[in-house]
């Protein structure tokens, strides 16, 4: 009985040590792919900021004159509602709060 | 018949003082554990990035708007030069879009 047990010992050990090792594997991978998402996370952030603060608002100071103009040249306006342009507000200038994009009808 | 009886094994100087069992189980909690930790940390920066996504596809979506607008806006300008004080003041004019995607206003 005592060799059974023994036995049953030296599998649980065995096994434990399979475990082990599928654990750190799956821990190495999972890691390794955390950290490129990671990587993939900041740049997408930086494309983000990039578009909210330099790209965006002057997207929208021009839709915004496009409409002044067409204001006084009407037959400019049928353009910017083509491109579903017509914006009647000026665009946010230094608090950062964006307007609705070009896609914003009015 | 003449057999002793049969006496209780006592298993637990096998089992439970093992020191390779319960260092082994110990790490496999532990790694069982930092297993579950880096899912939860990879699930939730898949999230981040697929949300950031999103307003980066509606980023590349006003570009476009805009260069077909530019592009329509130069073909306006042949015939109503008024308009060409605008697109040069955003840098519009000179732009000859070959992509819509490539044009942006905003000097260089």
């Amino acid at each position: 009985m005592s060799e059974q047990l023994a036995g049953v010992r030296g599998v649980l050990s065995v096994l434990l040590v399979a475990v082990f090792c599928l654990a750190l594997g799956a821990a190495l991978t999972l890691y390794r792919q955390v950290s490129l998402m990671g990587g993939q996370l900041a740049e997408v952030r930086r494309l983000v900021e990039d578009y909210q603060n330099n790209t965006f608002p002057k997207i929208s100071a021009f839709a915004y004159s496009l409409n002044q103009y067409a204001k006084t040249n009407p037959d400019f306006m049928p353009i910017l509602v083509k491109y579903k342009l017509t914006i009647n507000e000026a665009p946010a200038t230094a608090t950062g709060s964006a307007p609705a994009g070009p896609a914003a009808k009015k | 018949m003449d057999n002793p009886p049969a006496q209780p094994l006592d298993s637990g100087q096998v089992m439970k003082n093992n020191l390779l069992v319960t260092a082994l189980l110990v790490a496999v909690c532990g790694l069982a554990a930092m297993v579950l930790g880096l899912a939860l940390m990879f699930e939730l920066r898949f999230r981040q990035v697929r949300q950031l996504q999103t307003v980066l596809a509606a980023g590349q979506n006003n570009r476009g708007v805009i260069g077909q607008v530019i592009n329509e806006a130069n073909e306006y300008s042949k015939t109503h030069p008024s308009i060409d004080p605008l697109l040069f003041k955003y840098g519009a004019k000179a732009v000859q879009a070959s992509g819509a995607a490539q044009t942006k206003p905003g000097g260089r």
